[in-house]
């Protein structure tokens, strides 16, 4: 299978914070969400994939283009990005995006654009300072999906929006995704969202890529075992991913539940939902090796 | 680039009428006034900074990093900013030589006062301008406001101390002739192209290296 994007030992390093040797694909024909908690990395680890920041080290593929075959500007024609903010001038309205869009890129499509215009019900002359939140993310959504772009990159493009919107859009990316040479990559930290439309996950946490790992495998293979203390400690290293102690016992985070569940027939199991395991893992601050 | 200029015009569009009100107040300050050159500066002044308006808006809104999602290179980013700032000027000096000459058949005062008025505050506006965006791209708008300042005071110490020569020398302004004054008015607007070549050269080395 082709990566649309390869991140490749990627390292930045701002006062403060180190995106540390971050490694992880996106493979063409996916969605694939990249999850972490805010200051992880995850907007510094998508503006290397766009080249907006230079790197300490490693490296980025984009569409099978290495660093040298992306200094033209056009191979951009490919991709659509959606951030958190919007990042469109408050004075523009729809029609007038619409221009200037047509005039950036070669390959505008003027009618698609359109389409999602009235598919979302953007008032053609307002000014995006008027538009609500979900309104904007549409728009971005709309500008990004409407000249031909292969690959979609969209930083935290669901946060803040009602769960109506966010359906809507999810529903979008699915859409997208049908043509087999597209695909996403979706920062975010609403995981049931991941968990609906994500066929991958890459977990970030403090600058560090924890793990990538297809959807279902994780939800598949994850479980939480409620146990004693002294249950915990004898269940073998290389199945627990992580462990919370609390007043009524301890749940450990199992990379193979099938497997603790034959090994320690008697404890109590359930299957881990990303939220759980992004937790756990967080909370151990460590790599599942 | 195309987009991108179409994109910044549109910003000027959307503030056009706060722009044209102050511009009109200024011209019947001018009037009443019986100043040309004040109604000069103030035209000048403001449509020069029309493009350092829409930077701030950009930054405001990160458009920097939006843009260079696009098939847009860096330095057309700022590229296109000069560009305005070279449209603008010339659109400020005939403005003012227009206003000026209506103002001066009401006022009595000479035409090629009102030439040399708006071709040296088309000057001053240029290479202000300029360099107001030449450090609004290194510092931002923000940290930028105080040598934005400087970028306007530094022409006015120019006047001023080549004022103080002729003074020194005993060179009476009186001795100068229009045709001179002229003269000198143009070669100021030739060197403040000259500094906006230069002005635009190093704010695309800044871009290209900066992180968006």
């Amino acid at each position: 299978m082709k990566d649309a994007v390869v991140v490749k030992d990627v390292t930045k390093r701002y006062k403060g914070f180190t995106l540390d040797h971050a490694s992880f694909r996106v493979p063409q024909g996916s969605i694939v969400g990249f999850v972490g908690e805010n200051g992880a990395g995850k907007s510094t680890t998508i503006r290397a994939i766009l080249d907006l920041i230079r790197l300490d080290g490693g490296e980025v593929e984009v569409l099978g283009l290495n660093a040298q075959e992306r200094q033209d500007a056009a191979w951009r024609e490919n991709i659509g990005a959606v951030f958190d903010t919007g990042h469109i001038p408050d004075y523009l309205t729809v029609e007038q995006i619409d221009r200037v869009m047509g005039a950036v890129y070669r390959q505008w499509e003027r009618d698609t654009f359109q389409n999602f215009v009235r598919r979302f019900s953007l008032p053609a002359k307002k000014k995006y300072k008027d538009f609500s939140r979900g309104m904007r993310m549409k728009l971005s959504l709309a500008v990004a999906m409407s000249h031909g772009a292969r690959l979609l990159v969209l930083d935290e493009a669901t946060s803040g929006l009602d769960p109506i919107v966010r359906d809507e859009i999810l529903d979008l990316f699915l859409e997208f995704i049908q043509e087999e040479d597209h695909s996403i990559l979706i920062s975010t930290h609403i995981l049931s969202d991941l968990e609906k439309a994500a066929d991958y996950i890459v977990f970030i946490h403090q600058g560090r890529v924890l793990f990538e790992e297809e959807k279902d495998r994780l939800l598949e293979n994850y479980g939480i075992v409620h146990c004693t203390a002294e249950q915990a400690e004898r269940l073998p290293q290389e199945l627990t991913a992580g462990r919370r102690d609390n007043r009524f016992g301890t749940d450990v985070l199992v990379r193979d539940r099938r497997k603790a569940a034959m090994q320690f027939p008697g404890l109590a199991l359930d299957p881990a939902s990303i939220e759980d395991i992004m937790l756990y893992l967080a909370k151990k601050e460590g790599r599942i090796s | 680039m195309k987009g991108l200029l179409l994109k910044d015009l549109y910003g000027i569009k959307a503030s056009g009428k706060a722009y044209l009100s102050s511009v009109l107040i200024f011209v019947v300050l001018s009037f009443a006034l019986r100043n040309v050159a004040y109604m000069g500066a103030m035209i000048t002044i403001l449509m020069g900074s029309l493009p350092l308006n829409i930077l701030t808006g950009d930054e405001a809104c990160v458009w920097a990093r939006y843009a260079m999602t696009m098939p847009v290179k860096r330095s057309q980013l700022v590229t296109v900013k000069y560009l305005l700032l070279c449209l603008i000027v010339p659109l400020a000096i005939a403005a003012t030589m227009a206003v000026g000459a209506v103002l001066g058949a009401v006022l009595h005062t000479s035409l090629i006062e009102s030439v040399i008025i708006a071709l040296a505050c088309g000057a001053i506006s240029l290479f202000s301008m300029s360099f107001s965006l030449m450090c609004c791209f290194w510092l931002g708008t923000e940290k930028a406001r105080i040598l934005t300042a400087v970028s306007y005071m530094l022409p006015m110490f120019l006047v001023y101390g080549v004022y103080f020569l002729f003074q020194r020398g005993e060179i009476a302004l009186a001795d100068v002739t229009a045709e001179q004054l002229a003269a000198a008015a143009v070669l100021c607007l030739v060197a403040a192209a000259v500094f906006a070549i230069l002005f635009w050269r190093i704010s695309c080395r800044i871009i290209n290296k900066r992180d968006l």
